[in-house]
């Protein structure tokens, strides 16, 4: 056999990618780096910035290509994308007959191939930096009870959704304080231990963050003010409740050649300044040993490998470039190394493996059947008002504060947890603001539920209506806690005719939320209610049953669900069944709605036995030695953390493993 | 466009929107904003960008003089126009409002059928449009992804006041919520 082409190969230049590039390429390894989409050159920040500014819809994908609208069957790297799941384009038929070949989401709009019953409702990105050019930077860690949920609160319970990490926190102590060096993370220790020592948050002795913490807005010391310390929390027996500056992977130095964070509001969907990492650092870092070659555009077809114990032997990708007219695309092209890492996120990733038949019926690395299960998210509860007091939103950071303190608890047994981001870009995510508020009163209608009179103003009238509203609009975004479910899934299918420019099948999503996790939106909406009744202030929070088309006609919206909890509500006092501390009014809610979060979990777990599990705890593939599958596919729960310093903490861990592997055969 | 035309325009823009002319149209303006905004409503709404600049022009021509908020509720079809007892042209109310929206938003929505372009078309004009939009002055802000301020501006209340922001003397910043509207289509 020849000698192969590079010791390792990375398919994939998001976060865990170059993160692991970086580490062995610094220990003298030679690596190829493979990124589907296209590279970022210094002058696209400006390009990027220039889509987002002239974008009509600033969704979270306004910046990046492929453009906006794009039918996803004639793009070489389309994606998943917010503004695909809005109702527009709903099939009108996705309640009546879902199933295989029946999609949520017109599949000329829509990527994903969304089989239901309920939508995936997140995007992430194809090109070179990830997903992390539109993250928001939150850089918690998981707390201990996150890596033991089974046998900290279901261990008596046959039933209980949630399985144990094959590693605890302290396995990941000493790799989160490298994560958040290489991310330059701003937080202070001290403050962060003082009041979450107590659920479960640990660092190692001595440990102190890169950067100094991020300031907390008006917004967050009002809240502070008026919550710290309060203890009686329906559903928190006795647990107390605190507003926490988050740790943050932006600048509250500048750092290279990055500038400080100057709170441009507008770290989703593109931060202006690049005052927040994102894999393209650390990549230019990895590229910097001289030890990395980087291809864009290329798309890997296939991971090559004789059988289950077999290693991989080879992978096979296709370079793509857009030509005046169509798509140009290679042969397809064979790369060998020592090792193979994929590193293509959730939904790619599977898809990649999925692709990789094996030539008997198997296909690389699912001999436990469970690539691809497992799929999650933060479904997120979205809960809107306005202050009695000017609190200055639309300024600063989208978040710097959030309630952290209710993640963990004994209520876990039975319902999800969640932790509350404050955010300070007013309604912005809740209701489109400003462009909804400002037509409301320019036009006499009411969207934004806020303009019951239908006023038409103009001049000083106008300006002090909007000013009246926009600082006193807040809102806290729930990141419920979702439990793996088997069937939540990626799956392909190459018989449904349905592909992208490059003739690949597209992902086939099957999701679902459990009553575990629908009960977790319930404990929101409750909470919500004591917190507003606190500050005094009105909730305008809709959750809609049906969504209008552009006939008129009434149809059940996908995105909502019915209220698993009645007698939770029932059981409240009168106080907090006040209309205007309720969303949409109503005492004992119909349902809830969701949101996506952008964090995309879970669909090649790891595991301590191979029969249930697609990786062991080094994110090494159970069935192929030579192979690692990393990225936050690997988390066996979502926790109620955002991921991404976690999966950067464990590709670290994944990089020593590597460079430990290679050691016996360099 | 004439200079006329451009001085009508500034005028009505100013007082529909509440700023301050010489804040929005200022004497020297190295982004134009007053001359990209008129030539685009006019293109984008046949004839009746010009009829509403005649029909502002004839109320301010009205002896005695009209009131700014009796003028602004006539061109925004609340009242009626004076000289004749009815609303004016409701296309012409509809470009007023598209106006507004685009000083306020720096986006075009269109506000009836034209050739190329069907009702409800939204367009961001140009860049500065959405940068300069005034709805980030009436929040004491910054247009989303374009802060002029340094690091920890955000742990303060806005330095500038409502006055300043618009340069209208005569606004009241702080003013209570007005939530009458809750609940209203729940």
């Amino acid at each position: 056999m020849s000698d192969p082409d590079y010791d390792i190969i990375i398919v994939g230049a998001g976060v865990a990618g170059p993160i692991i590039a970086k580490e062995l390429s610094q220990a003298g390894a030679k690596i190829l780096i493979i990124e589907g989409g296209p590279e970022t050159p210094p002058t696209n920040r400006e390009e990027y910035m220039s889509n987002f500014l002239l974008n009509t819809v600033k969704t979270l994908e306004s910046p990046y290509p492929p453009g906006m609208g794009a039918n996803p069957a004639k793009e070489a790297t389309p994606r998943a994308t917010i503004a695909q799941t809005f109702g527009n384009n709903v099939s009108p038929t996705w309640h009546a007959d879902l199933g295989a070949g029946n999609y949520i989401y017109n599949a000329d709009v829509s990527y994903l191939l969304q089989e239901g019953p309920q939508p995936f409702l997140s995007g992430y990105k194809r090109i070179t930096g990830g997903t992390t050019w539109h993250w928001l930077g939150t850089s918690l860690r998981f707390l201990e009870h996150d890596f033991t949920m089974k046998s900290t609160y279901g261990a008596d319970d046959p039933d209980y959704p949630m399985p144990d990490w094959p590693i605890v926190v302290d396995d990941l102590l000493d790799a989160y304080g490298r994560a958040e060096h290489e991310i330059g993370v701003s937080a202070d220790v001290s403050i962060q231990t003082k009041e979450l020592a107590q659920i479960g948050l640990k660092y190692s002795d001595g440990y102190s963050y890169p950067m100094q913490e991020i300031p907390p807005s008006v917004l967050d010391v009002q809240i502070a003010a008026a919550l710290n310390g309060f203890q009686n929390f329906i559903n928190f027996e006795g647990q107390q409740v605190f507003v926490t500056s988050t740790p943050a992977g932006r600048n509250s130095q500048p750092d290279g050649n990055r500038r400080t964070c100057a709170g441009n509001t507008n770290c989703i969907p593109i931060c202006p300044i690049q005052a927040k990492w994102d894999g393209t650092v650390t990549l230019a870092g990895a590229q910097s040993t001289g030890n990395v070659t980087f291809k864009s555009q290329c798309v890997v077809t296939k991971v090559v490998s004789a059988g289950y114990g077999q290693p991989v032997t080879g992978i096979e990708y296709i370079h793509w470039e857009n030509g005046p007219t169509k798509i140009t695309k290679s042969e397809p092209i064979t790369a060998t190394a020592k090792i193979y890492v994929i590193a293509a996120h959730a939904i790619e990733t599977p898809k990649l493996m999925l692709m990789s038949d094996m030539g008997n019926g198997q296909t690389v690395a699912n001999s436990s059947d469970q690539m691809g299960r497992n799929l999650m998210d933060h479904p997120l509860y979205l809960s809107w008002s306005l202050m009695p007091e000017q609190i200055f939103g639309f300024r600063g950071p989208l978040a710097t504060s959030g309630i952290e303190s209710l993640r963990d608890g004994p209520f876990r047994s039975d319902r999800a947890a969640w932790r509350c981001e404050i955010g300070n870009e007013g309604w912005n995510f809740a209701i489109g603001d400003p462009w909804t508020t400002v037509s409301d009163f320019v036009d006499g209608k009411n969207a934004s539920h806020t303009n019951a009179n239908m006023d038409r103003l103009f001049g000083a009238g106008l300006i002090e209506q909007l000013n009246s509203h926009f600082t006193r609009q807040w809102r806290m975004g729930f990141l419920v806690e979702q439990t793996p479910e088997a069937d939540s899934r990626v799956t392909i299918n190459r018989d449904n005719g349905i592909v992208d420019g490059l003739h690949l099948p597209r992902p086939v999503i099957n999701y679902k939320l459990s009553e575990y996790t629908r009960r977790g939106f319930a404990s929101a909406e409750v909470f919500s209610r004591q917190v507003y009744q606190m500050l005094g202030a009105t909730n305008f929070t809709r959750n809609a049953q049906n969504l209008t088309a552009a006939d008129g006609t009434e149809f059940p919206n996908p995105v909502w669900f019915e209220n698993p909890d009645r007698d939770m509500f029932e059981a409240l006092p009168d106080a907090l069944k006040a209309p205007e501390l309720c969303a949409n009014g109503q005492a004992v809610p119909d349902g809830f709605t969701y949101f996506g979060a952008g964090h995309l979990v879970g669909t090649y777990r790891m595991g301590s036995v191979a029969r249930t599990s697609v990786v062991d705890s080094h994110s090494r593939s159970w069935d192929h030695s030579t192979l690692f599958l990393v990225g936050d596919g690997v988390f066996p729960t979502i926790t109620t953390a955002n991921p991404t310093l976690t999966l950067a903490a464990l590709a670290m861990r994944t990089a020593d493993a590597i460079k430990a592997q290679l050691a016996t055969t360099l | 466009m004439s200079n006329s035309d451009q001085k009508t325009f500034n005028a009505m823009s100013a007082l529909l929107t509440g700023f301050n002319e010489q804040l929005i149209a200022p004497q020297v303006d190295p982004i134009g904003l007053p001359k990209l905004f008129l030539q685009w409503a006019t293109d984008h709404s046949g004839g009746d960008c010009a009829n509403l600049l005649a029909t502002f022009a004839s109320l301010q021509a009205i002896v005695p003089a009209l009131s700014t908020d009796e003028i602004g509720s006539v061109i925004m079809g609340v009242s009626p126009d004076p000289t004749t007892g009815e609303p004016i042209d409701e296309n012409q109310t509809a470009v007023a409002q598209a106006i507004l929206k685009l000083w306020y938003l720096g986006s075009w929505y269109q506000p009836f059928d034209i050739a190329g372009a069907a009702k409800g078309k939204e367009t961001v004009v140009s860049d500065q449009a959405y940068i300069k939009g005034l709805a980030s002055q009436s929040m004491q802000s910054h247009a989303m992804g374009n802060s002029t301020l340094t690091f920890g501006y955000w742990d303060k209340p806005p330095a500038a006041s409502l006055q300043v922001t618009t340069g209208n003397d005569e606004v009241s910043a702080g003013g209570p919520p007005d939530t009458s509207g809750w609940g209203a289509s729940a």
